[in-house]
């Protein structure tokens, strides 16, 4: 039987996931992604743990240090992007730049982390090629 | 006259099989012959969106978007079909266990599916009930599993307010097959008539994954972030 109609594509519905992740297991609707603020610490814990890994962060204010929770992503994704569970330590010092909460608790979305020496951390691996073309 | 082969002959040749190969046989044995002509998918895949989430601009696109989910948005099981086949994330990827009997795919975030090529058909409808993968079966066109997929779980076909959303009565045709050494294609069509006006179709492209040699699950033990009204992160331990 031939089908009829247009076909319309899920696949091409779907392709805003590149901008919006459906799957995510959370929201980060609670960080303000359009500010990036910049901290200087001392690294107390990285919980390499699921759903999301987080960098406990002592930074050094006014009234004594404040332990900051840095949210990053999966223990998968974040060794695909070049972490390990051992990439820092307790004592590390580490410049990060995070996108904040929103309602001003001591945490954030870590957007990137430099060590004391000035390497970024978690750098890119290999990204594997695409489609290699059609064949059979 | 047309012999009509009974549901479950294949599987019982099969099984003849395996005796045959226990009793001595010498050479390959028929099962390992059923296996040399099935296609090599060995290795983890990950859809074309998600290679490009792995690190950097993808990355952070992936993390804006998730800017822009509703501040109570949680979602922490297994994805379920069709969406296991389209998720754009780099910790979302699969494997496929290609056997004569059945090819198994297994996800990162737990979703499993048994697709049954031994013959055996869909189970008669009072022995049916929808789940979050819904019955699948298939069947070999050379080196393409020609897949059929019934009683998935009424719903959106993925969690975004736009999604369509499908009846238990929906019906999946998939053609997956390897375009290349490095790319994998799934054309999916979707038909629902209680629901869908006409057919949805997908042709998805998977790549293989090389940075990561084994599965590693995703779950939610450890889970920090708290969802109510709004959404926070959990004291540090």
């Amino acid at each position: 039987m031939r089908r009829s109609g247009v076909r319309i594509s899920w696949a091409a519905v779907l392709s805003v996931a590149l901008i919006t992740p459906c799957m995510a297991h959370h929201s980060f609707a609670n960080f303000d992604m359009g500010k990036r603020l910049t901290l200087h610490g001392t690294v107390k814990e990285l919980q390499w743990t699921n759903p999301h890994c987080f960098v406990q962060l002592l930074v050094p204010g006014a009234d004594g240090s404040v332990e900051w929770s840095l949210e990053m992503n999966s223990p998968l994704a974040s060794f695909r992007g070049g972490w390990r569970p051992q990439t820092v330590k307790p004592g590390d010092k580490l410049t990060v730049v995070i996108n904040p909460s929103k309602d001003g608790t001591p945490s954030g979305r870590l957007v990137s982390a430099t060590d004391a020496d000035g390497h970024e951390l978690g750098k890119p691996e290999q990204v594997p090629s695409s489609s290699k073309g059609s064949a059979p | 006259m047309s012999a009509k082969i009974r549901p479950g002959a294949r599987a019982a040749a099969l099984s003849l099989a395996l005796c045959a190969a226990t009793a001595g046989a010498t050479g390959p044995s028929p099962r390992a012959r059923l296996f040399a002509r099935l296609p090599d998918w060995t290795g983890l895949w990950q859809t074309e969106a998600a290679a490009q989430a792995v690190s950097g601009a993808g990355a952070d696109r992936a993390a804006q978007g998730a800017s822009s989910l509703p501040a109570n948005y949680k979602k922490c099981r297994p994805t379920g079909f069709p969406t296991v086949m389209n998720v754009p994330l780099s910790d979302f990827m699969f494997e496929l266990l290609v056997t004569p009997e059945q090819t198994l795919l297994v996800s990162t975030d737990g979703t499993v599916r048994h697709i049954y090529t031994d013959g055996r058909p869909h189970p008669k409808p009072e022995d049916l009930w929808p789940t979050p993968t819904g019955d699948s079966i298939g069947h070999w066109e050379g080196a393409t599993l020609i897949v059929d997929t019934i009683a998935r779980e009424p719903g959106p076909i993925y969690p975004f307010p736009d999604s369509p959303v499908l009846s238990a009565k929906a019906h999946f045709t998939e053609r997956i097959r390897r375009v290349d050494g490095e790319t994998l294609e799934d054309a999916m069509l979707i038909e629902d008539p209680a629901q869908l006006p006409r057919p949805l179709s997908s042709t998805i492209r998977y790549t293989r994954i090389h940075d990561v040699d084994r599965l590693i699950s995703i779950d939610c033990e450890h889970d920090r972030n708290t969802v109510g009204d709004h959404h926070e992160i959990a004291p540090p331990r």
